[in-house]
Parts: structure tokens; C-alpha cells; sequence
């Protein structure tokens, strides 16, 4: 068995650039993905026609004060000439006691924006108001209730990126997992499967040292790009490690095992090529690797979701991960993978060795 | 204990029957020639040998051992060379070597390795994809001989090496028999089977027309003649052990059987006889009058 298995690693080591490739395009897409969807700041230029240029600018910083936007200080004209020209969709004309927005077309952030002004405002007109029945006494503004969501608060940024990291990386695996296994099909066109059958190894070990190797990789590389994402995105993956590890490599022997189903059923390299991107993206987009399943309304969609090893895989790790799951309470993702892997895995080989035999 | 034995084995494939009742078997230290025109069932017969069809009925022992069942076990001991040699492109022809000797288990003996390759005139550096079929060859040619292993299993072997290639075979071939190991060698090269083998198995349609020595089957064929003497040799026409005779020029040309070669030395003793020609049998004559009668009594 370690026979074939150091020959897979001789013929991988000797051309690495599809697993390299698929590994730049996962770090690739997730910084894009996670990168657009992280936490933005929403910049609105702002200009005044009744305030000074000192008055502007305290109204500015203290408008500046909440991490989620960003205002610019302008002047009209220049504006009015970016609108014009459709650079953005709108400015405000910011007033002592008021607001007003100079529209050029309608934004989706002028909403959250119009919000946040309006509550900023509501504040400093009641704290004005009782200043000037109260003068000289010293005035803030004090939340009533005041509810604390720790945990959400500093994870809600991270959710969204946590998903994209566990989707994306879990997607491209299935690619380079079944593009290596490629190599099985080819061996076995090519003869050089027969070779080994005529050497001293049974096929057990023989399917054992291809199966163990491929594990091998998927599990590397995906260990590899959450090593690497989770650093540039700053984001702790904190969990039950047993876990998480133990959802990992049951979702990537379930890869390999759908792998073995997909070359026991295919004819020609190419049919094979071909049925790979399909059952890939299919997966994934039917396991919400792509967009969260609570947006998916259809009751057929959200069985077949259940279907899909990369749903259990990618909520499988979010559950541990933000409910602080202990091993045991992880245990249904794992099993289940584990099920889906002996099924594929059984029907496949046995597919396998009625085509040959 | 034979090395192979097979009885009456059959093999069909859905309703084509590709052996019927084969049987035969290779001592220890024995070279064995398997011929049979293309079709035949020479390779079906060696797939079943090497554990890769299961029979459909009968035997194929090798060292006693069942071909389907104890495969693994088998597998230990034997070494095979396909005539179509499929490698790994993407390595060079040393790692292939090394490999297919590091699968055996043993030690690999760098010496004799390193000895074959000088006598097979072979470069491992280049990747496998870049070989000849004659270089494919010679990778599992040195691969197998550098095993020691207890019987060889040759199909077609030679058919990409070069005729200089072909003598360094057969040395190996015979040196391996010198050491006490059996070769079953299948192969159209029917001059090849006749310097190697000692005895041969003839296999036409899945069955075995011919199975014995080397020696006693050539006993059955005929040599040819070629006799110039002073005196007509007509007389000779009307005996029943000499055939297609004919007159070529001013001499006789005709077939003996072989084994009335005797007969023939007292017939010419008082024809003063000035040229005496004969044409050793070969196998390949053999082989093409089985053939023939065959295809005659078809």
C-alpha cells in the first residue's frame, strides 16, 4: 500500500500545478468574495450652505464617530458635478438643526444612511432643546436599556466571511480532488492500473493507497487555505478542534468516494471531465457554499440541500464553531458524511470492478 | 511440483468460447514456447495465469496454488512482461524499474540492475513518455529479470526490440533457466520459441492443437531434401514417407519425414550421390502444416 501511495506522491510532486492552481483561485475568490461582503464603510459626501467651515467640520467628526460610515466634507459644486456625471448617487446638505439629500439617482445606501442621519439628529435637537431649558447644567445622552451582544456584535462581521471561507474552500476541494483523480481513470485506460494488479499488492491495498492519497491532499490543502484565509481575514476559526478536524476529513472522503462513483460511472476522460465541473457547482450551489440556505424557500431545493455533503460540511463547521459545539453534539454532520461516504464508496468500487472484470 | 498447471480450462466470454479444455504444464527449470496465430487465446490464458479472469471452468495452478485465489501469494513469485508495456509518463524509466522491484518486497540488488540496463543498452534518465515501445519493453524486461523470481511469464516480449536486443533476451532467458527458474514464453517469433524452449504448447480457436518436447515434435515433421546424383532417383516417388517430390534443374528436391531418414541413407547408397542438401525441421514448418491441415479440416 505505502508503495503506491509514495507513487502518487512521485506523480503529484512531479506536476503540482493543478492542486497549486486550485488553491491560488480559492484565496483568490474568497478575499474577493469575503473582501466585498466584509465590513465596508459607506462613504457620504457631505457639503453645508448655512454652517462655517469650523462648524462643518465638528458636525463631520462627530458624524464620523460610528465605524460603519464615512463623511466627506465638499463643496456643492463639486457635487453636483459628480452626480452630474454619475460618479455617485448623492451628497448631503448638512443643516444645524437639519438635513437634506441632493439626489441624482437612487442608492440602496441612501436608506441605511437616511436612518443613521436622522436618529443623529433626533439626539442632538433633544439635547438642544433641554440645554436651553436647562442651562448650565451638563447634558448627555444616556441609553436607556442598553443590550449587550457580545459574542454577535464582534462575530457578525466574521459570519458572512466565515461561510464564504468554508464554502469556497470546501468547493474548490471537490475540484482539485476529482481533477487528481483524474489520474485513476487514466491509469486504468492506460494499463498501468493492470500493472500493479500483476505486482504483489492486492487490490485492497491498491485501492487503499490511491484512496489514502487522495484524503491526504484534500485534507492538506484544505487545512492549508484556512491556515492562510483565516489569517488574512483575521478571522479565529475557535471551536471543538476535534471537531472540526473530524467534519473535515469525513466531507473529504465523501469527496473522494463521490470520485470513485464518478469514474466507475464514466466511459472516456472526457465524459468525465466534463461531469466534474457539473456535480461540483451543483453541489455547491444546492448546499448553499455560495449563498446562505435560509434564503432558499423551496421545499424541494431544501431537501435536496440536505443531499448535498457540502451543506453538512460548511454548517456542520459554522454550528461548532458559533454554538461552541462539543464533539458529541458535532457528531450528526459526521455521520451523515461518513454514511454518505460508505454509500458512494461501496456502490463505486463495485461498479469499478464489474467494468473490469 | 509443476510451476503451471492447467486442466481443461475454459473460458467464455458471453457466447464466445475463447479456450476450451485447455490443458497443459511447465516443469521446474523448463522453457516453455506458447504459440498460436493472432485470436487464438494465448493472452486470455495468460490473464487467467496471472489472477486477472476467473475461469469459467477447470484448473490454472501456479506452484500449486489456485491463479484466481492466491494471486497475491502467486504474484510474489512470478515476474510478467507484457508486449504492450503501459508506464507512468510522467516518470523516468528508473523510478518505473525501481518501483515495479520495490512492489516485490525484496531488497532490490542495484548490481544486477545496473548490469541489465548496460546489457539492454538502456538510458532510465528520460521520462517514460518519451520511450520507444522497444524502450517500454526493456524497462519491464529489466524489471523482471532483476527480480529473482520463480517463474517468468513472457507475452510477445520482443516484438519492438531490435535483433541484437533479442540475443541479450534470450541469454537472460537462458540464465535464468540455468538458475532453476521456469519461463513460459508466448510468441509469434517462432525462431525465438525454437532457441529457447524445450517444449511447446500449440493453441488454435482456444484449443490445444499440439502440446509436447521441442525434440519429439519435430519427429513428426519433415525435413527437406535436396539430392543431385548420377543415377535416377525416380524410384524413390513411390515411397509413402517421401512427398511433394520434384525435379529442380538437375536436382531432386522433396520432404522426409524425419524419422525415415535412415530408410532414405540406404535407398541413395547406390546412386553415387554428388550433393546431398537437408533443411533441418523447423518449427515453423511444423506450425504452418498444422495450420494448414487445420485450416483444411475447417
Amino acid at each position: 500500500m505505502l508503495t503506491v501511495y509514495a507513487l502518487q506522491w512521485k506523480r503529484l510532486i512531479k506536476k503540482p500545478f493543478l492542486v497549486l492552481l486550485f488553491m491560488g483561485l480559492t484565496i483568490m475568490m474568497v478575499t474577493v468574495v469575503a473582501g466585498s461582503q466584509g465590513n465596508q464603510k459607506t462613504t457620504v459626501r457631505a457639503f453645508s450652505e448655512t454652517l462655517s467651515s469650523d462648524q462643518l467640520d465638528t458636525l463631520v467628526n462627530t458624524l464620523n464617530e460610528d465605524e460603519n460610515f464615512h463623511f466627506e466634507q465638499m463643496t456643492r459644486e463639486d457635487i453636483q458635478e459628480d452626480i452630474r456625471m454619475d460618479r455617485y448617487g448623492y451628497g448631503v446638505n448638512l443643516d444645524t438643526e437639519n438635513y437634506r439629500f441632493l439626489v441624482g439617482r437612487e442608492s440602496q445606501t441612501m436608506a441605511i444612511v437616511d436612518q443613521y442621519l436622522q436618529q443623529f439628529y433626533r439626539e442632538k435637537n433633544t439635547l438642544a432643546e433641554v440645554r436651553a431649558d436647562f442651562p448650565g447644567s451638563d447634558l448627555e445622552a444616556n441609553e436607556v436599556v442598553k443590550i449587550q451582544t457580545n459574542s454577535l456584535t464582534e462575530l457578525s462581521g466574521n459570519i458572512t466571511s466565515m461561510s464564504v471561507i468554508l464554502g469556497m474552500t470546501f468547493y474548490f476541494s471537490i475540484y482539485s480532488i476529482l481533477f487528481l483523480m483524474l489520474n485513476l481513470f487514466e491509469e486504468k485506460k492506460s494499463g498501468t492500473w493492470n500493472r500493479l494488479i500483476f505486482s504483489p499488492i492486492s487490490k485492497t491495498q491498491l485501492y487503499l493507497g490511491h484512496l489514502v492519497f487522495y484524503v491526504t491532499i484534500g485534507f492538506l490543502q484544505v487545512l492549508t487555505l484556512f491556515i492562510i484565509l483565516s489569517q488574512l481575514l483575521s478571522i479565529e476559526f475557535t471551536g471543538n478542534t476535534p471537531a472540526l478536524l473530524a467534519i473535515t476529513f469525513s466531507y473529504i472522503l465523501c469527496i473522494v468516494s463521490i470520485g470513485i462513483l464518478l469514474t466507475a460511472l464514466s466511459r472516456t476522460v472526457s465524459m468525465l471531465q466534463v461531469i466534474i465541473p457539473i456535480v461540483a457547482t451543483a453541489m455547491a450551489m444546492l448546499g448553499g457554499a455560495f449563498w446562505p440556505l435560509q434564503v432558499v424557500n423551496n421545499a424541494f431545493l431544501e431537501f435536496a440541500a440536505e443531499l448535498m455533503p457540502i451543506k453538512h460540511a460548511v454548517y456542520g463547521m459554522m454550528e461548532t464553531i458559533l454554538q461552541n459545539r462539543s464533539f458529541l453534539e458535532s457528531i450528526q454532520p459526521i455521520s451523515i458524511l461518513l454514511l454518505m461516504s460508505v454509500l458512494f464508496m461501496g456502490v463505486g468500487i463495485n461498479l469499478m470492478e464489474r467494468v473490469s472484470r | 511440483m509443476k510451476m503451471i498447471k492447467i486442466e481443461s480450462l475454459s473460458k467464455s466470454f458471453g457466447r464466445h468460447q475463447a479456450l476450451d479444455r485447455v490443458s497443459f504444464s511447465l516443469g521446474k527449470g523448463e522453457v516453455l514456447g506458447f504459440i498460436g496465430p493472432n485470436g487464438a487465446g494465448k493472452s486470455t490464458t495468460v490473464r487467467i495465469l496471472l489472477g486477472m479472469l476467473k475461469p469459467t471452468s477447470g484448473t490454472a495452478e501456479l506452484f500449486g496454488q489456485d491463479a484466481w485465489k492466491d494471486a497475491v501469494e502467486i504474484h510474489k513469485r512470478i515476474a510478467y512482461v507484457p508486449g504492450d508495456v503501459n508506464l507512468w509518463p510522467n516518470l523516468t524509466g528508473g523510478e518505473v524499474i525501481d518501483l515495479f522491484l520495490s512492489m516485490r518486497g525484496a531488497a532490490v540488488d542495484q548490481d544486477k540492475k545496473e548490469a541489465l540496463m548496460k546489457a539492454f543498452e538502456f538510458d532510465p534518465t528520460k521520462k517514460c513518455r518519451a520511450y520507444s515501445k522497444g524502450n517500454r519493453q526493456k524497462v519491464a524486461l529489466i524489471a523482471a529479470f532483476a527480480a529473482d523470481a520463480d517463474l517468468y511469464i513472457f507475452d510477445e516480449p520482443t516484438s519492438g526490440l531490435d535483433p541484437l536486443q533479442e540475443r541479450v533476451f534470450q541469454d537472460q532467458v537462458r540464465k535464468v533457466k540455468a538458475r532453476g527458474a521456469s519461463v513460459l514464453l508466448s510468441s509469434h517469433i517462432l525462431s525465438e520459441v525454437e532457441a529457447l524452449c524445450d517444449t511447446v504448447a500449440i493453441i488454435r480457436n482456444g484449443k490445444i492443437v499440439e502440446t509436447g518436447k521441442l525434440e519429439a515434435l519435430k519427429h513428426l515433421t519433415r525435413t527437406q531434401i535436396r539430392v543431385k546424383a548420377e543415377r535416377s532417383l525416380d524410384h524413390l516417388k513411390e515411397k509413402n514417407w517421401i512427398h511433394d517430390y520434384s525435379k529442380d534443374k538437375s536436382e531432386t528436391v522433396f520432404l522426409l519425414d524425419t524419422n525415415h531418414l535412415a530408410d532414405l541413407l540406404s535407398e541413395l547408397q547406390n546412386c553415387n550421390v554428388t550433393k546431398f542438401e537437408s533443411a533441418p525441421p523447423k518449427l515453423e514448418d511444423f506450425f504452418m502444416r498444422h495450420y494448414e491441415t487445420d485450416e483444411e479440416v475447417d
